[in-house]
C-alpha cells in the first residue's frame, strides 16, 4: 500500500533504521575482535556463548553493542505501532476497500493456536504477532519495508522471488503456502507462477487481513485461510507445490516435522515441497554460529537453534519424500533452501 | 505470552534512556528542518518570529501533555520493573 507516515512516525522509524545500520557496523568490529582474541571456540553452543561472554565482560564496545541491540529489539515494534496509529484514521477507508476483491479470507475464531505461537513475541515485536489489531500492516508495511529492509544485506523482497528460480517447474497448478504472514512471499509466488491457484494459511488473523489487502491491491485471487500449517483440514493430494519462506525457524523441530508430514499429505504424487529458511549451522564456522545464536537469543527467536541444526533434507526423506536436497544461496548461504519431491 | 527468552541482554537503563532521548531529539531536528522548508516555500522567514513567539494557550496545553508523556516514556526503564 502507498502511504505516508506523519513526521513523528517517519522520523522515528528513520532513526531506528539508521541506528540499526550503525549497530551493524559496530557488530562487524566486535565480531572481528572476538575472532582475533578468541580464535578457538568451544564445540558446545551454550559453552560457546559463555566463553564469549567471559571474553567481552569488560569490553565497553561489546556493552554498547548489546545495549544498542537491546534498544532496537525493544523499541522497533513500539515505534512502528505509534507510527501506524498516527495515520490509522486516514488509512481505514483504503484498508476497508482492499478487504474486498478476488482474494478471499476465511477466518476461524476457533483456530487452534500452538504453544510455539502463543508463547513467543516473534522478533520481540511488541505484543507478539497478534499484539495489535493491525499488526499485519504494522509489520508488513512499516517494520518490514522501512526498517528491516534497510538493515539486512541484499534486497529482502527480491530474495523471496529469487529462491523460486530454484524450482524445476514453472507450471504448478495449485500452490499452498504455509505462513503467508502479510503476503510478501505470496506476491512473489503469484509473480513467478501467474497461472497457479494460490492458497495461503497463517495462524494470525491480523497478518492474514493484511495479506488479503495486498492480494486485492495487486489484483490477485488468493484463498487465505486461518489454519495451522500442520493441520490444515484441506483435502489429500490437492496441491502440486507446498512452500514456505522463513517459517521453520519460528517453530520447534516437532512442528517442523508435522509441517512436512502435512505437506506430504497435501501433495499430489510427484508434487514438490520447497522451503527457504535460516542458514544451517553445518554450513557456518563456529564464530558465525555464535553470532547467529547471540542474535537469536536477543532477537526473540527461541527455535532458531533447532532449525539451524536440523537436516531438513534428511527429515523430508524420513517422511517419505525423495530427491531431497538443502543448500545455501548467495554469498551468505541465505536463504537456505530445501527441495523435496513426493514419489510419483 | 513471554517477551524474552533466557540469556537475553539485560538492559542498562541509562543507556536505554540515552537512546530514547536521542530518538526524540532527532524527531525534533527533523521537524524543525521540515517546518523551516515549508514556511520558506511560502515566503515566510521564521527564524526571528520563532525566537520571539509565545505559545498560544492551546499549543501550551498540547506541549504540556506531550512533555508529560515523553518524560513518562523516558523513565520507563526505571519505572517498569517496579510496576
Amino acid at each position: 500500500m502507498e502511504f505516508d507516515l506523519r513526521q513523528r512516525g517517519r522520523a522515528s522509524v528513520d532513526f531506528a533504521a539508521d541506528l540499526g545500520q550503525a549497530t551493524g557496523k559496530l557488530s562487524a568490529l566486535v565480531r572481528q575482535s572476538i575472532r582475533d582474541d578468541l580464535p578457538e571456540l568451544a564445540d558446545d553452543l551454550d559453552e560457546r556463548l559463555a566463553q564469549v561472554d567471559a571474553l567481552v565482560a569488560d569490553s565497553e564496545s561489546f556493552r554498547g553493542y548489546r545495549q544498542l541491540g537491546e534498544w532496537l529489539a525493544e523499541q522497533h515494534g513500539r515505534i512502528a505501532i505509534d507510527a501506524y496509529e498516527e495515520i490509522e484514521e486516514e488509512l481505514k477507508p483504503k484498508m476497508v476497500e482492499l478487504g474486498q476483491g478476488a482474494t478471499t479470507l476465511e477466518l476461524d475464531p476457533n483456530c487452534p493456536v500452538p504453544d510455539y505461537f502463543k508463547d513467543v513475541w516473534f522478533h520481540r515485536t511488541t505484543g507478539g504477532w497478534d499484539g495489535h489489531e493491525e499488526m499485519g500492516f504494522i509489520h508488513g508495511e512499516i517494520i518490514h519495508k522501512r526498517y528491516v529492509a534497510k538493515n539486512y544485506p541484499g534486497d529482502i523482497f527480491a530474495q523471496r522471488g529469487k529462491v523460486l528460480e530454484e524450482l524445476p517447474r514453472t507450471d504448478y497448478r495449485d500452490i499452498f503456502e504455509v505462513g503467508s504472514s502479510s503476503g510478501h512471499y505470496t506476491v512473489k509466488l503469484a509473480e513467478r507462477f501467474p497461472d497457479a491457484n494460490i492458497t495461503g494459511c497463517d495462524i494470525s488473523a491480523p497478518m492474514l487481513r493484511h495479506a488479503q489487502r495486498t492480494g486485492n491491491e495487486l489484483g490477485h485471487a488468493w484463498r487465505l485461510l486461518q489454519v495451522p500449517g500442520e493441520a490444515t483440514g484441506l483435502p489429500d493430494e490437492s496441491f502440486d507445490l507446498v512452500t514456505h519462506f522463513i517459517i521453520l525457524h519460528e517453530v520447534p523441530e516437532s512442528a517442523a516435522r508435522a509441517l512436512f508430514e502435512e505437506a506430504y499429505r497435501l501433495l499430489r504424487p510427484g508434487g514438490h515441497l520447497f522451503t527457504s529458511d535460516v542458514r544451517a549451522y553445518r554450513d557456518m564456522d563456529r564464530h558465525d554460529q555464535w553470532h547467529a545464536e547471540y542474535l537469536a537469543v536477543n532477537g526473540g527467536e527461541p527455535y532458531w537453534r533447532e532449525a539451524a541444526s536440523l537436516d531438513l533434507a534428511a527429515l523430508a526423506e524420513d517422511i517419505g519424500f525423495e530427491d531431497a536436497r538443502s543448500y545455501g544461496l548467495g554469498d551468505f548461504g541465505y536463504p537456505w533452501v530445501t527441495f523435496a519431491a513426493k514419489p510419483k | 505470552m513471554s517477551e524474552k527468552q533466557p540469556g537475553v541482554t539485560e538492559p542498562d537503563p541509562l543507556f536505554q534512556v540515552t537512546l530514547s532521548l536521542a530518538k526524540e531529539l532527532w524527531v525534533v531536528k527533523d521537524r524543525q528542518a521540515v517546518l523551516e522548508e515549508v514556511l520558506g516555500q511560502k515566503g515566510i522567514d521564521v527564524a526571528e518570529a520563532v525566537d520571539t513567539h509565545q505559545p498560544s494557550p492551546e499549543l501550551a496545553a498540547k506541549l504540556d501533555e506531550e512533555r508529560k508523556r515523553w518524560l513518562s516514556d523516558l523513565i520507563a526503564p526505571y519505572r517498569e520493573p517496579l510496576e
